[in-house]
């Protein structure tokens, strides 16, 4: 019979060996784990700035903000010094404020100088100090951002590479207006806010550009959400719509926007439409570009119904088959617009025919209205040589094969937003929607 | 017989005054207690003189004026890096730190090493106040409104003995110290050394001894905490050993009166030379044109939910009205950001004299901005 107190000498010792194999085991996972907190734990104590393109510092060297200026002073990429000088100078005087004097928001340069017509200089807009391909206060000398036909669609030929360059084209988003609209409808928006920051946070937006397949890299906030970015959750990308299908990629008739992948749901995309029609659901005050729409009035942009009581290219249900059964006019819809599910209905995103920033197009019309050289794998052209140039009739033809429209240059004159019988008399005696 | 007894009753009377000075209750005395000694020689003549002058090291080049035994920085400095020390039972705050090595206790608003040429030697990092070491990176005071003074004035340097106008205080030819603290009281009628309390007049040699030009009348008022803040940079937040700052939201100008003046807090008295940085420059509401310096922070947006903690010693903020206690939270609609919420006066280990490492932030360094712009980490 064993001895009470050597059974509990055993006991005592089989658990001093299990609490030390514990101990032994739990070792290297608590050195990995300190190694873990030592290597990520700025990543985990990072926010939505550092996490932001501006923000960004690491790995190094990164791609944050850096001017000359400041990073001559020792600053780190990505501090807040690049765009803000908190006392209108750096050392005292140097460097000299952009625009010889403080600036709303403490920046280094004033936001926007409420120039009503581009084309725009760099000291037209703060964001134009970096934004350009040439010439940027960034160390790097130059930032590139090409068109989004280019980044998301696929397309190579080059008309603007930089965002100035983009506002510069013949049809832009007139930043003007921007700011007009934005201040006297977002609460967020300052008088002497940058017209950019309607649709983007500086502090949030991240780097799509470098990441066209990850929407989670999204660089757009709605003004309606001007805290939050716009895209990066799944519940706010394309794919919220049931008949949405992206454009074919520019080369392929089996890849799709963004990425170039045969995925085409949606779900790399953010829900664009509702981004836009944030602003584009109003009749948007114009300096330059008339409507087409005669009920509009003069001075102002037409506002957009993109719901199911609303245009047939947003929401509303599709009236005719897509090989044109039952309408008079001869027309079919094409690939990738004429299988199941969106043969029955479809919805387009607004980037889908629309560059956000600026077109090469140019019109006889009052605008090209930011429309896409390429659309749906097709290289928009067809009347003349040069970039800039296009039929109207080749634009619709990215998706439309008709024979009705009066020419080349016929088709905006009874198709536009909010189309509804209302063109000339020789539009015809249509009374349903028509766009 | 006669001249030595007229001698020995002088000598009896200056020795029963000097004795019935110090020992008059340290509270009556105020700011400095101890033997008075510690700070003053009536002859400066312990050893033989003019031939011992300056031989003692307690005893600088030449006599002091107001019969003193050594200059601000002789006495507020020390080998030691520590906030304060005690000289004869009275304790001395700490400006001046002369070791090696960077202190790593300082005041709240911080030390003079870090400028000081042989030991920081770096301009950028705080006022450069010693007489012949002119600020090598800045011409003037930034921000400078009020014009020059003369090129000896304070608002162009510290470190040139200033030759203008009097100024009521009698500035012709002081500089340095002397040029913030302009009228340095050590026997103001304020709380006892080394204990807490408020300081908000002219009687009680105002907080710190700023204040503004004699024909003024007015200084900076505050609640002074007992230690200097001992602990700094260290500080925990959330506590109460702090410090009590006033500021003025709804000021126009700069300094005490110019333009209708930026209240009676140290934005008031930093705006005295840096007038650009105030209500005078800065713009009046959001968005500022320069960082604002006494601007309520905002119970909104990200603001809403600035100083998590509590109050953050690293980070301190203003009050519109003076508590007479340090308490230990921070009213956010209510209380102001002001210059020292990021910037220690005196010198600081970083750039600008920024109260944390802001420049090589990110990637190391460290944003004490986030404090109240909470979404911009």
């Amino acid at each position: 019979m064993e001895d009470p107190d050597e059974t509990a000498n055993k006991s005592r010792h089989k658990k001093m060996i299990q609490d030390s194999r514990f101990k032994v085991q739990g070792l290297p996972i608590m050195i990995s784990l300190f190694f873990v907190l030592l290597i990520y734990g700025h990543v985990a104590m990072a926010g939505p700035y550092l996490d932001s393109a501006h923000g960004n510092y690491t790995p190094s060297p990164g791609y944050g903000v850096n001017r000359t200026a400041t990073a001559n002073s020792g600053y780190a990429r990505g501090n807040c010094a690049h765009c803000h000088e908190q006392h209108a100078s750096i050392g005292g005087s140097e460097p000299t404020p952009a625009s010889g004097s403080a600036s709303p928001f403490a920046l280094f340069a004033d936001n926007f100088d409420n120039k009503i017509i581009g084309p725009y200089v760099q000291t037209d807009n703060f964001c134009f100090y970096c934004h350009v391909n040439v010439g940027a206060v960034q160390t790097e000398g130059s930032i590139t951002n090409k068109q989004y036909s280019n980044t998301f669609g696929g397309y190579t030929i080059d008309s603007a590479t930089d965002i100035m360059g983009a506002f510069s084209l013949n049809s832009y988003h007139n930043l003007y207006d921007i700011q007009d609209f934005a201040k006297t409808k977002f609460d967020f928006f300052k008088d002497s806010s940058n017209p950019c920051v309607a649709c983007h946070n500086p502090h949030r937006a991240k780097r799509n550009k470098a990441h066209p397949t990850d929407p989670s890299y999204t660089a757009i906030s709605r003004p309606t959400d001007h805290e939050n970015l716009w895209g990066d959750d799944a519940n706010e990308r394309m794919s919220n719509y049931t008949y949405y299908r992206p454009p074919y990629y520019y080369g392929s008739n089996a890849t799709y926007e963004p990425d170039g992948s045969a995925l085409h749901d949606g779900s790399l995309i953010p829900d664009y439409n509702a981004f836009c029609l944030d602003c584009h659901q109003y009749q948007v005050p114009t300096s330059q570009s008339a409507s087409m729409n005669p009920n509009t009035p003069a001075t102002y942009l037409t506002a957009i119904n993109w719901s199911a009581s609303g245009d047939m290219h947003g929401e509303r249900s599709r009236i005719y088959d897509v090989n044109g059964t039952g309408n008079s006019r001869t027309g079919t819809i094409i690939a990738p617009y004429n299988v199941v599910p969106v043969q029955s209905n479809y919805v387009l995103s607004c980037l889908d025919c629309h560059e956000p920033h600026g077109s090469v197009l140019v019109s006889g019309r009052p605008s090209s209205y930011l429309l896409r050289k390429k659309v749906n794998n097709n290289r928009v052209d067809g009347c003349g040589p040069g970039e800039g140039n296009f039929c109207e009739t080749d634009f619709c033809g990215s998706c439309h094969t008709f024979s009705h429209c009066g020419g080349p240059q016929g088709c905006f004159q009874c198709h536009y937003h909010g189309a509804y019988g209302n063109g000339p008399g020789w539009c015809g005696s249509w009374v349903g929607p028509v766009f | 017989m006669a001249q030595f007894m007229m001698y020995v009753s002088k000598k009896a009377y200056l020795i029963i005054f000097l004795m019935i000075i110090c020992c008059l209750p340290g509270h009556a005395l105020a700011k400095v207690k101890g033997l008075c000694s510690n700070c003053h020689t009536m002859h400066a003549s312990q050893k033989q003189w003019p031939g011992q002058w300056g031989n003692e090291t307690w005893l600088r080049a030449h006599p002091q004026k107001s019969l003193l035994v050594n200059d601000c920085v002789g006495c507020h400095s020390s080998g030691s890096s520590s906030t304060n020390y005690n000289l004869g039972g009275c304790e001395v705050p700490v400006v001046l730190y002369t070791g090696a090595g960077q202190p790593t206790s300082y005041l709240a608003g911080g030390n003079f090493w870090w400028v000081k040429e042989g030991l920081g030697g770096e301009d950028t990092k705080g006022h450069n106040v010693f007489l012949g070491e002119d600020d090598d990176s800045l011409p003037e005071a930034p921000g400078n409104s009020v014009g020059s003074c003369g090129t000896d004035a304070c608002h162009i340097n510290l470190s040139e003995q200033y030759s203008g106008p009097d100024m009521v205080f009698v500035l012709n030819g002081k500089y340095g110290c002397q040029g913030c603290h302009l009228n340095a009281r050590h026997h103001a009628n304020d709380h006892p050394n080394g204990e807490s309390g408020l300081v908000d007049s002219a009687d009680k040699g105002w907080y710190r001894f700023l204040s503004g030009h004699g024909f003024t009348g007015e200084g900076v008022k505050g609640y002074e905490y007992k230690d200097w803040e001992a602990g700094h940079p260290n500080l925990a937040p959330g506590g109460t050993a702090h410090n009590e700052y006033i500021g003025d939201a709804a000021a126009t100008g700069y300094g005490f009166s110019q333009s209708g003046g930026a209240g009676d807090g140290v934005t008031a008295f930093c705006t005295g030379c840096h007038g650009d940085f105030s209500h005078g420059g800065q713009g009046s509401s959001s968005p500022w044109e320069m960082h604002p310096s006494d601007a309520k922070i905002p119970n909104s947006g990200e603001y809403a939910d600035a100083f998590g903690a509590g109050y953050d010693p690293l980070v301190p903020v203003a009050r519109t009205s003076l508590p007479s206690s340090d308490p230990s939270k921070v009213d956010i609609g209510t209380d102001l950001v002001q210059c020292l919420s990021c910037h220690r006066p005196h010198g600081s280990p970083y750039f600008k004299l920024m109260r944390w490492d802001y420049k090589n932030w990110p990637g190391g360094g460290d944003n004490k901005c986030t404090v109240c712009h909470t979404t911009k980490k």
